[in-house]
């Protein structure tokens, strides 16, 4: 049954809601990046923790219980997949999956990474590899399932955690803590194992989807090369094979392993746009507020970024409409910088 | 000594190429600033290898020496004989040096204020010394230490942000150098204001010490100033790297000069473990004292998440970097490609060497993120631009020989045989 909870669970939220919140913020009129349908499922994960970061962070600092975060959570959740599935009903679009014929060549690479992929997982899965932040990861995700609070007080000893530097105060403004007790409340499984077997399986898989995307700049229309790439990639990481499996759980490593990357192949496609479209900025919006949702290191690391690909751009095309958005973007980042700084400074 | 460098380069490509950048396009600065890559790069490689080994400095002492002493008159002898002040006047005192000049001479007035205040350096001394031993060994501040004489605190606090700062000012002339006037005012504004807003506010209280000393303190913090510096030579790296994919021929200079400036990040690698170092090397005590302090939580947003987390931002930009190498086919990516790989491939060379953390820092940094894309980028690329199946099998050999020696050169880097292991706590 636990089996089954699990499977059902990682199908819905890591399948179905991904590639609603997907279609959500891919709405409108298709274009190169939202015609992607592996785009769509990447951007669409995104939204999601996005969207949690959104309700949570309100939620935690007015000190609601993390069971009313979980109801509100799924409330807007059924809502979007609601909308999302009644928009497809209704509407008479037809959709049809177009199976390009692949060559010999390229069923190579693809066997070749398979196996190489599938060979990670394994590893992945047999292996439990423990580091020295689990200590601080997991306990502190188990206390906001089993005390019914989120990360405002040590459950243990009842101290604001503001009120030390003790390395958790930080994550005040940062949802993934919660984002955490929610996954593993929704899939049925412990924190431990959610955190070094499912989502090093999860994460990578959404690595290597995200570098497959980004590949498409590099070999247009060239399969095979795009798997090549990710072969490459795969031997790679290999080599250092064991950050796959420690790192993929902790937020600033999926920030490393795909939202960064995901954020500079936006940057790029808006910039290589004859005429930019201020729609654009909701994908950015979307990165940088699921990024804050991560890690709190994103208030400093995505404004370099956009800041950036905004200069780039005014050298560019010396227009200004690129520093517009990246001003969008950047707007979670200025919320959550502020409530950073709040917390420290109403302790 | 810069100078000097830039010129022996610019220089031997003359003698090449017919060919003088810094006098067409980029400036005196670019000269300086391409000295400068050398030097660093050189430094860190030399002393991250080869630690305490004076007679080494001695000899890298005499050659930088020796060649400020023949090239400056060479080169001033040359910009006689060909008559080009007038245009270097023209090309480089135009009005974003002049914009630049005032706002430079701004930053170099508060130093020079400021380090007159100041007196007791002796905390910062002894926390410097702590810093240095674990976080940067006997790279490059040694040298700095056997050629200018200056103490540890010193050197780190009057001497390097001053260079830091200089080098950060060429970068960003050369970088808005194809700007209007308008815009440069701008970008010269920005340019004040990111580095004003690495000024936490003053707290007079605050662990004692007076206005200027915390101020001082501040301002010379180093890695404060790595955060802009580095995210400045990414931009100078990204338009070095158009710039040349926009040349219909093989660009050899342009590639040596990618390669220098690709040497500067071993050299800059070397520093850059500081940053968190700094943090974790701060007394407990400390910490705890000024944790009620506000200014202390803008501090250490600005220190943590800003710089000592700034190479999460380097794997992305150099993504940017291959998007844009991309925008044109026609550029030799595979040469350029190589020279990428194998500037990362230096510190697995060198890394037997290498102990102190700094240099660990930057081979984290290459190993885990930069690297695996890059590397593989080129290969497949390399595979793809080849015609005949076995030159697809000699790359695919060759990729994995290399694959084999850099795992074995690995080993010792991180104190622990890596290779085929899957260590963890």
């Amino acid at each position: 049954m636990s089996v089954l909870h699990m499977v059902a669970g990682i199908a819905f939220f890591w399948g179905v809601v991904p590639f609603c919140f997907g279609e959500l913020v891919c709405f409108g009129k298709s274009d190169e990046i939202r015609n992607d349908i592996f785009f769509r499922f990447i951007i669409g994960f995104y939204a999601s923790v996005a969207c949690f970061t959104l309700v949570c962070i309100p939620m935690t600092l007015s000190e609601r219980k993390f069971h009313e975060l979980k109801y509100v959570y799924m409330i807007v959740v059924l809502l979007v997949v609601f909308v999302i599935c009644l928009g497809k009903i209704m509407s008479k679009k037809k959709y049809s999956i177009k199976i390009e014929k692949i060559e010999i060549k390229c069923w190579i690479w693809i066997i070749l990474f398979s196996v190489l992929f599938l060979a990670q997982l394994f590893r992945i899965c047999t292996r439990l590899v423990m580091s020295m932040d689990d200590s601080v990861y997991i306990p502190l995700t188990n206390d906001i399932i089993y005390s019914d609070k989120l990360l405002m007080y040590d459950h243990a000893t009842g101290v604001n955690f503001e009120s030390v530097w003790n390395g958790r105060g930080k994550y005040v403004g940062s949802s993934w803590y919660a984002m955490m007790a929610f996954w593993a409340d929704a899939l049925g499984v412990h924190v431990l194992f959610l955190w070094r077997t499912v989502f090093p399986c999860f994460f990578l898989m959404l690595y290597y989807l995200t570098l497959f995307v980004v590949s498409g700049v590099f070999w247009k229309g060239e399969l095979s090369k795009r798997w090549m790439f990710l072969f490459f990639n795969g031997i790679f990481m290999e080599v250092k094979g064991e950050k796959v499996a420690m790192g993929a759980s902790w937020g600033k490593f999926v920030i490393k392993f795909g939202c960064v990357i995901l954020l500079i192949y936006i940057l790029y496609v808006i910039c290589k746009k004859e005429s930019m479209e201020m729609r654009d900025s909701i994908l950015l919006l979307t990165v940088t507020a699921a990024g804050i949702g991560m890690t709190v290191m994103t208030i400093m690391l995505f404004p370099i970024i956009l800041g950036t690909a905004a200069v780039l751009d005014i050298c560019k095309r010396k227009k200004t409409s690129m520093l517009i958005m990246a001003g969008v973007a950047s707007i979670p980042i200025v919320v959550e910088a502020v409530v950073y700084l709040m917390a420290h400074f109403l302790n | 000594m810069p100078f000097s460098l830039g010129y022996v380069i610019n220089v031997v490509f003359e003698k090449q190429h017919g060919d003088r950048w810094e006098t067409k396009e980029h400036g005196l600065y670019n000269c300086w600033a391409m000295g400068m890559f050398c030097f660093m790069g050189i430094c860190g490689i030399v002393f991250g290898a080869i630690p305490n080994v004076v007679s080494v400095k001695l000899c890298i002492y005499v050659l930088l020496v020796a060649v400020t002493i023949i090239f400056i008159p060479y080169r001033m002898w040359w910009a006689i004989k060909n008559k080009i002040w007038r245009n270097m006047l023209d090309n480089d005192l135009g009005m974003d040096i002049r914009i630049g000049s005032i706002v430079f001479a701004a930053y170099s007035f508060l130093f020079v204020f400021v380090s007159t205040v100041v007196e007791d350096t002796a905390y910062y001394s002894d926390n410097v010394s702590d810093v240095l031993s674990v976080g940067l060994g006997e790279s490059f501040y040694n040298l700095l230490y056997v050629l200018t004489g200056m103490k540890e605190a010193k050197l780190v606090y009057y001497f390097i942000p001053i260079v830091l700062l200089l080098f950060a000012y060429a970068v960003y002339q050369n970088l808005i150098s194809q700007m209007h006037v308008e815009k440069k005012i701008v970008a010269w504004f920005m340019f004040a204001l990111a580095f004003i807003y690495l000024f936490p506010v003053w707290k007079p209280e605050w662990n004692g010490y007076n206005f200027f000393g915390r101020l001082w303190d501040t301002l010379t913090f180093v890695s404060c100033i790595y955060a802009p510096l580095v995210m400045l030579w990414i931009l100078y790296f990204i338009l070095l790297i158009r710039k040349m994919c926009q040349n219909k021929r093989a660009d050899y200079y342009g590639m040596i000069w990618l390669l220098i400036s690709l040497v500067f990040v071993i050299g800059i690698g070397n520093l850059c473990g500081l940053p968190e170092q700094h943090v974790a090397q701060t007394p407990i005590e400390e910490i705890i004292y000024v944790d009620q302090n506000t200014f202390y939580v803008v501090r250490r947003i600005l220190q943590v998440y800003g710089v000592g987390r700034f190479h999460y931002a380097i794997l992305p930009l150099l993504m940017l970097i291959l998007f844009y190498i991309e925008d044109d086919k026609k550029s030799p990516m595979l040469l350029y490609g190589f020279v990428v790989l194998m500037i990362y491939f230096m510190p697995f060379i060198a890394g037997p060497y290498i102990k102190n953390y700094g240099c660990q820092g930057y081979a984290d940094v290459a190993l885990l993120w930069n690297v695996p894309i890059f590397f593989a980028y080129t290969v497949a690329r390399g595979i793809s631009l080849c015609d005949k199946a076995w030159k697809r099998i000699c790359v695919f050999v060759g990729f994995f020989i290399m694959l084999f020696l850099m795992c074995i050169f690995n080993t010792s880097l991180w104190g622990e045989p890596q290779m085929f292991t899957r260590g963890g706590v």
